[in-house]
């Protein structure tokens, strides 16, 4: 085996990562070559300055946190579905799809509204005043009109 | 969750060296856990699952803030940080420079070696572990970390000062 093979396989041996006939190749390697030797002890050296970094001083507890999430989560994940329903409809096409929508409701309300609200047998000319004709007796409709039209009838 | 936190968070920690940081990281792994729980196999360890989404996540969220590496080398290093209560203010700042020089030398890994060092080293994984972690084969985690060590025995042995 050569030392360049052995040295880049070196850290798996040292990791007990090799078996069998790789492991005892290299090392009856080692043993036998000064270079590859150094670079395991200096790769040894190097794992265990690494120890040295040290750890989070104190682990907090994240379940509160992270389970107070969990609901802005779940309407995340609700608006994304929407989003998604409506990602393969283009744009210009959207707009479309929602004005056409818009004019058939709005189409639809105000006939049913105009239906609803309009008397029977009522006519559309403007000067139609049967309304007014029914108003009560004494009345403050009536007495406007009284006192008004009575007096555009004197005139005449 | 509090059963499995302290390895995330531990790994997370060690990784991004911020514990600000590593806080709202560990509440996103676990919402994405959370997210991800329907699809999770039981044929597959919880742990190896779990530092499936913690790698991912630590190598992505990095990738896409550009900010790597994340460790703030101003960030006031407490007493467990250097060399003990007790220790001289020269030991101290000797120990505390140390720390910072592991730091940057872990820190100018590329992401995916970082992660395999930190997950064999910290977190004692084996290489078929970490290559489920980072989804890839076991000759190429054998690949990451050597190359990562020959990267960290220059920087902390053969050149500390550069």
């Amino acid at each position: 085996m050569k030392c360049n093979d052995v040295q880049q396989r070196i850290k798996a041996y040292l990791d007990n990562e090799l078996t069998g006939r790789d492991a005892e190749a290299i090392s009856s390697h080692i043993k036998s070559c000064s270079s590859c030797s150094q670079a395991a002890a200096l790769l040894s050296r190097t794992w265990d300055i690494l120890l040295e970094l040290p750890g989070p001083e104190t682990v907090p507890d994240l379940v509160p946190a992270t389970l107070s999430r969990i609901p802005e989560e779940a309407a995340a994940s609700f608006l994304q579905s929407l989003s998604r329903l409506f990602l393969p409809v283009p744009a210009p096409a959207f707009a479309a799809i929602a004005i056409v929508l818009g004019l058939f409701i709005g189409a639809r309300l105000g006939t049913s509204i105009s239906t609803r609200y309009s008397e029977p047998g009522a006519t559309e000319d403007p000067l139609y005043l049967e309304i007014f004709q029914e108003l009560p007796p004494e009345s403050i409709g009536d007495a406007y009109i009284q006192v008004n039209y009575s007096k555009g009838d004197e005139d005449k | 969750m509090s059963r499995y936190q302290e390895r995330v968070y531990r790994t997370v920690y060690r990784f991004i060296g911020d514990a600000e940081a590593a806080r709202d990281m560990v509440q996103d792994i676990f919402l994405k856990v959370y997210r991800a729980a329907a699809s999770y196999r039981p044929d597959a360890g919880l742990f190896t699952w779990l530092y499936r989404i913690t790698a991912n996540h630590c190598i992505n969220l990095l990738q896409k803030q550009n900010r790597d590496p994340l460790f703030k080398a101003e960030e006031p290093l407490t007493a467990t940080h250097t060399a003990g209560p007790s220790a001289s203010p020269e030991s101290s700042l000797l120990q505390r420079e140390r720390t910072l020089m592991i730091r940057r030398s872990l820190d100018a890994l590329p992401r995916r070696q970082k992660m395999a060092i930190i997950l064999l080293r910290f977190e004692g994984l084996s290489y078929a572990e970490i290559s489920n972690a980072l989804g890839c084969s076991v000759s190429a985690v054998e690949s990451l970390i050597f190359r990562g060590m020959e990267t960290l025995k220059k920087l902390l042995i053969e050149e500390p000062s550069s």
